[in-house]
């Protein structure tokens, strides 16, 4: 397509924001409408499970109808952090116990605590990140399959919390969960005594939909993660999981692709990512080669305006490209010639399908 | 004017850097039905927002930017609608000179007010074509008609357009 040439329009230098502003509602209305099907999928789920104990123990415990009215109590604030601070961590060693979660609302605001049953706090060390945003919770000394079945239960009412998962980091001795939120949340978190709970404040705020680049490793299963994340003990890295369930360590973020990729060593890789954007699964270097050449390909297809710069990249890609390369290839360019009213070199396109060991599509041959 | 994008859902990252590769061209079109900057950013950005939340229902991410520019398209008439504003296009900075009636095309008022008088379809054939330079196949993929169809749809209005503008030139030609 070419510039218009028959009425030019001045374009506004904010044009940029306008599209940012765009995605941002998109992406508001888009979670408010997960938001609503989650809760009412599961509030009917729940209800009439609910309505069932409800009925049962009222049948078998008359004492039952009276306890349910209690409300807990926040107890002594020890100490209070910041909005989104990076690192919390507080409270006393603890041997083996338990934590109870409940789950309350307030309007926008939902705040978990996380109520060790002593009258401090038990060991915790929470670190918030952007880029998905993720809390990581590590708890010395709490029984790690309590607090992660109670905590997925809680995700089931809240409508910040994406997932919840233990990272393959957890040991017996200390756990460590990781929450996934919602782009729209904030953090805040209190430490309360008497009785000791850890309080985790999720509050409504705008979407964020910067682009960064992760420096990070491959993605392993479970186990082979932890020696990964040993590796790189020294740098303050965190542990995520990519849309095929997988681990990685990312190492750092940046702004652009030339610092993050001047940062790179080993198998370490660059990946790009939007707002809350949940990273890729990249198991091998092959994997990740193939996927950045293909972007490199697609990035070409939507900026050229000529057919001459996409036949020379076919024409030097393709011989060395995997069959499952060479067909995106060569759809792409199909999809390209044609929309395009240029004159084309029609035997070398015809070339390519033969190089690729594909029947030269019909509308191909009409041009030969 | 199909532009390709591998066959897979489009990420966020994707869907930002399609929208921000034509973005200039998304304004153009949405000037061309408004005609003041304000309006036309709301429009855009009101289609970036229908575009986000219905990109999971693109089958064929291929046919991305026919799919944004009919969402486009569409926004555009519904704000006009909605904001009864009898917008029309101004053709002031036109190059019309392939025409054979040249002269016509020198009152812009009249050209405005006969194009207020096109039908939706017509009136976006017209932009696509005056503001973007589409070619006939490229904006049928976009509206969804056959090419033959498109071109008919163009040159009625390009008459229509003539038409109106002798009739005003016949008019202001009158001793007052």
């Amino acid at each position: 397509m070419k510039p218009n040439p028959h009425i030019p329009v001045d374009i506004p230098s904010n044009l940029d924001e306008v599209v940012q502003r765009g995605i941002a509602q998109g992406k508001s209305v888009v979670v408010h409408r997960r938001r609503v099907m989650r809760i009412v999928r599961r509030s009917t789920c729940s209800f009439l499970l609910a309505v069932g104990l409800l009925i049962g123990c009222i049948n078998l415990s008359p004492a039952f109808a009276a306890a349910i009215e209690d409300v807990p109590l926040l107890g002594q604030l020890v100490q209070i952090f910041g909005r989104n601070q990076p690192v919390v961590e507080g409270g006393v060693v603890s041997n083996g116990g338990e934590a109870a979660v409940t789950m309350e609302r307030d309007g926008d605001i939902e705040q978990m605590r996380l109520d060790f049953g002593q009258s401090t706090a038990a060991l915790y060390k929470a670190e918030f990140s952007s880029y998905p945003k993720t809390i990581t919770i590590t708890l010395p000394g709490t029984a790690s399959i309590a607090v992660l079945s109670e905590i997925t239960r809680a995700q089931d009412t809240s409508q910040y919390i994406k997932s919840v998962y233990e990272l393959p980091i957890s040991t017996s001795e200390a756990v460590a969960l990781q929450l996934e939120l919602e782009n729209d949340a904030d953090v805040q978190m209190e430490e309360y005594s008497n009785p000791g709970s850890l309080v985790i404040r999720l509050l409504p705020t705008d979407i964020q939909m910067d682009t960064i680049y992760s420096l990070r490793t491959l993605s392993y299963a479970g186990q082979e993660i932890r020696e990964i994340a040993e590796q790189y003990a020294g740098w303050d890295s965190r542990i995520l999981q990519d849309d095929s369930g997988k681990f990685f360590v990312e190492l750092a973020q940046y702004h652009t692709r030339e610092a993050a990729a001047a940062a790179v060593s080993g198998d370490l890789i660059v990946e790009k990512r939007t707002g809350n954007e949940v990273p890729a699964c990249f198991e091998s270097m092959e994997q990740y080669e193939s996927d950045q050449f293909l972007n490199e390909y697609y990035q070409l297809l939507i900026s050229s305006f000529s057919a001459d710069p996409i036949l020379d990249f076919v024409e030097e890609h393709l011989p060395g490209a995997s069959p499952a390369e060479q067909d995106v290839l060569l759809t792409g360019l199909y999809g390209f010639i044609q929309n395009t009213d240029e004159e084309l070199d029609w035997n070398r396109i015809a070339s390519f399908y033969q190089a690729a060991h594909q029947d030269v599509p019909e509308y191909v041959q009409q041009h030969l | 004017m199909q532009l390709q994008v591998k066959k897979r859902e489009l990420t966020d990252s994707d869907f930002l850097e399609l929208i921000q590769a034509r973005e200039n061209s998304f304004y153009r079109i949405a000037y061309g039905y408004v005609q003041n900057q304000e309006d036309a950013k709301d429009i855009v950005q009101e289609a970036v927002c229908k575009a986000y939340i219905g990109k999971k229902r693109l089958r064929d991410p291929e046919k991305f930017y026919p799919w944004f520019y009919r969402i486009l398209a569409n926004t555009a008439c519904s704000f006009l609608r909605h904001a009864s504003r009898a917008v029309s296009i101004g053709l002031e900075e036109a190059d019309l000179s392939s025409t054979n009636d040249e002269e016509h095309w020198n009152n812009t008022l009249a050209i405005q007010e006969a194009l207020k008088q096109l039908n939706g379809k017509t009136r976006t054939v017209i932009i696509l074509k005056f503001y973007e330079n589409m070619t006939f196949a490229e904006i049928a993929q976009i509206l969804r008609k056959p090419e033959a169809s498109i071109k008919s749809i163009y040159y009625r209005g390009l008459k229509f357009l003539k038409e109106r503008m002798q009739s005003h030139e016949a008019e202001s030609s009158y001793p007052r």
